[in-house]
C-alpha cells in the first residue's frame, strides 16, 4: 500500500522499463459515432506520443474531437479504428493508471469531500486511507474541508477536490479535459500555478484539453494543434521555455501568434 | 419536497382554521339545530364513545392490529419492490420482460382482488397481507426505477473510472442517487397501502380498523365509526410526517433549492 503514494520511486523504475520514453501512444486513432447511414467522424487517423512527465495540451476549434481523444485514452470511449498504449500496455477500458478530471467536478453530492477522494484510492478499505486521504486534500489545499459536502464548495474547491481524487490512484497518466473552464479568472490563475506544482512535485503525465490559447502555453512543454472534424493532428509545437512562464513576455506572445495563425489556417 | 415546518403564529392559525370551523359548524348542527338523529353523533357522544374504546382496549387493539398488518405488509412489498426496480433499471433487457405485465397490474385497484384473494388465500392474515403488498408494490417499484435511471449518467463515468465493484455501484451510486425518488414512491407506498388496508378490512377481517367501523356500522354506533375514520386519518398523516422527517433524515446532503 505504502507504493501507492511513492510516486517519485515508481517513476524511476519505470523509467528504465521504457525505452521510448513515450508515456501515452496513440497509433493511427479513429473514432466515428452514429450507424452506417448517419456516420459522425470526430477523429481520424490520430498519431501522437507524450513521452513521460511532459505536459501536453491538446487545442484546436470546439467540436474537433478534442474531448472524444481524451475519453478514449481514459477508456470511455473504445476507439472505432487504431489503437492507444499507456506505458506499453494497450488500453482496454478505464484503468488505475489513467486519472481523468472532467470539466465539472463530478463529485458525488450525496458524500463528503473526505468520502469522494477515498474512493479514489484503488484499496479503499486499507487501514491507512484516512491518512492517504488527509495527504492529498493537504496537497490541494483543502485541509479543512474534509467533512464538507460538495454543495459547500465553490466551484474551484470542487474542482480541487476532484483532483485530489484522481490523484488518490497516483496515475502515471493525468487526463484534464478542459477542468479550469467554468472557473473565474482568478481562481482560474491560481489553479494553473497549483497544477504546475503537482505536475512539478508528482513528475505525472499530463495530457490536457484546452480552448484557451494562453492556458496550453502557460502550461504545457508541447501543443498539439488538432485540425476540424474530423480531427486530425495538424502539428506539435514544443514550447520551450522555462517555467514559470511569464504571459507579458515577447516569447510568450511568438508562440500566441504562432497558434493562432495555425487555428486560423483552418477556417480560410 | 417541502420546506421546514413554519411554526409561526399566523401560519398555525391559518391552517387550524378549517378544522375549527367544521367543529363549530358540527357542534352547531347536532346541539342547537338537533340535526344529526342516529346519523351524525354529538360532540359529546363522540367524547364519551372514545373514552369507552380506549378504557376497554377496543382501540388500541385495532390500532395494533392495522399497525402490524402495514408494517409486515409494506416490509414485503418494499423488500420485493425495490430490489426489482433497481434490477428493471439496471437491465432493461429484464426490464422488457416484465413491465408491461405490471404496467398491467397497476391499473387494476387492490380492492378490485379481494374475491380472489378470499377465494385463494380465505380470510385470514393472507388476504390483508396481499392487498397491502399490492397496494404499496407499484409506487415503490415505480419510483425506484425513476430515481435510477435518473441518476446522472455523468456519475456512471465516475463509477467507472474509480473501478467501483458491482457492490460499491450499489452502495456508492445506485441507493444514494436514487435515495429522493426512492423516498416519494415509499411515502406514496405507505399511504396507498394504508388506505388499501382499511377498505380491505372493511370486506374481509375480523379486527383492525377498518373492521371497527364495519361492526360499529351493523351495530348503528355512529360514534364509533366517526372515531373510526378520525383515528385512520390521523394515523395515515403520522405515516405521511414520519415519512418526511426521515427523507429529510436520508437526504441531508441535499439544499433545499436543489430539489424539483
Amino acid at each position: 500500500m505504502s507504493s501507492t503514494f511513492c510516486t517519485g520511486k515508481s517513476q524511476k523504475k519505470t523509467s528504465d522499463a521504457s525505452p521510448q520514453g513515450a508515456d501515452v501512444k496513440v497509433l493511427n486513432l479513429s473514432k466515428w459515432f452514429g450507424g452506417p447511414n448517419n456516420r459522425l467522424k470526430a477523429l481520424e487517423n490520430v498519431t501522437m506520443e507524450v513521452p513521460k512527465g511532459a505536459f501536453f495540451s491538446v487545442i484546436g476549434q470546439s467540436g474537433c474531437g478534442k474531448t472524444t481523444l481524451l475519453r478514449l485514452i481514459a477508456g470511455l470511449e473504445t476507439p472505432s479504428r487504431g489503437r492507444i498504449e499507456v506505458d506499453g500496455r494497450q488500453v482496454e477500458g478505464t484503468g488505475w493508471e489513467r486519472g481523468l478530471i472532467f470539466q465539472e467536478p463530478r463529485l458525488f453530492p450525496w458524500a463528503t469531500v473526505e468520502h469522494n477522494v477515498r474512493l479514489g484510492l484503488p484499496d479503499r478499505d486499507s487501514s491507512v486511507w484516512p491518512d492517504l486521504v488527509a495527504e492529498l486534500l493537504e496537497l490541494v489545499g483543502l485541509e479543512g474541508f474534509a467533512a464538507a459536502f460538495p454543495r459547500k464548495l465553490s466551484g474551484g474547491m470542487a474542482q480541487r477536490v476532484a483532483l485530489a481524487r484522481a490523484l488518490a490512484s497516483t496515475p502515471r497518466v493525468l487526463l484534464l479535459d478542459e477542468p479550469l473552464g467554468a472557473l473565474d479568472a482568478v481562481t482560474r490563475a491560481r489553479m494553473q500555478k497549483e497544477l504546475l506544482g503537482i505536475w512539478h512535485k508528482r513528475k505525472i503525465t499530463m495530457l490536457a484539453v484546452t480552448h484557451d490559447l494562453d492556458e496550453a502555453i502557460l502550461l504545457s512543454t508541447h501543443i498539439v494543434v488538432l485540425s476540424e472534424r474530423p480531427g486530425t493532428v495538424k502539428s506539435v509545437i514544443p514550447i520551450q521555455m522555462e517555467y514559470p512562464r511569464d504571459r507579458t513576455s515577447m516569447e510568450f506572445n511568438r508562440f500566441k501568434q504562432e497558434l493562432v495563425k495555425l487555428l486560423l489556417e483552418e477556417v480560410s | 419536497m417541502d420546506k421546514k415546518v413554519d411554526w409561526g403564529w399566523r401560519v398555525m392559525a391559518r391552517k387550524a382554521t378549517l378544522p375549527i370551523m367544521v367543529l363549530g359548524i358540527w357542534w352547531w348542527l347536532t346541539n342547537v339545530r338537533g340535526f344529526g338523529g342516529g346519523i351524525l353523533p354529538t360532540p359529546h357522544e363522540f367524547t364519551a364513545g372514545l373514552g369507552r374504546l380506549i378504557t376497554t382496549g377496543q382501540l388500541w387493539r385495532h390500532i395494533s392490529i392495522s399497525l402490524l398488518r402495514i408494517g409486515q405488509g409494506f416490509g414485503l412489498a418494499a423488500g420485493l419492490a425495490i430490489p426489482l426496480g433497481i434490477l428493471v433499471a439496471a437491465f432493461p433487457i429484464f426490464g422488457q420482460f416484465v413491465l408491461p405485465s405490471l404496467e398491467f397490474l397497476r391499473q387494476i385497484p387492490p380492492i378490485a382482488w379481494i374475491p380472489v384473494f378470499i377465494l385463494a388465500l380465505g380470510i385470514g392474515e393472507a388476504t390483508k397481507l396481499a392487498v397491502i403488498v399490492y397496494a404499496a408494490f407499484f409506487p415503490v417499484f415505480m419510483n425506484t426505477i425513476l430515481g435510477v435511471t435518473q441518476i446522472d449518467q455523468h456519475y456512471w463515468e465516475v463509477a467507472r473510472l474509480l473501478q467501483f465493484s458491482k457492490q460499491e455501484t450499489l452502495r456508492e451510486l445506485i441507493v444514494p442517487g436514487a435515495m429522493a425518488s426512492l423516498a416519494t414512491g415509499i411515502r406514496l407506498g405507505l399511504s396507498n397501502s394504508w388506505r388499501a388496508l382499511v377498505a380491505a378490512e372493511m370486506l374481509a377481517a375480523v379486527s383492525g380498523l377498518g373492521y371497527m367501523i364495519m361492526s360499529a356500522r351493523s351495530l348503528v354506533r355512529m360514534d364509533e365509526v366517526f372515531i373510526g375514520i378520525l383515528v385512520i386519518g390521523l394515523l395515515g398523516t403520522a405515516f405521511d410526517w414520519g415519512c418526511r422527517v426521515l427523507e429529510q433524515h436520508f437526504l441531508y446532503w441535499q439544499k433545499p433549492e436543489e430539489d424539483i
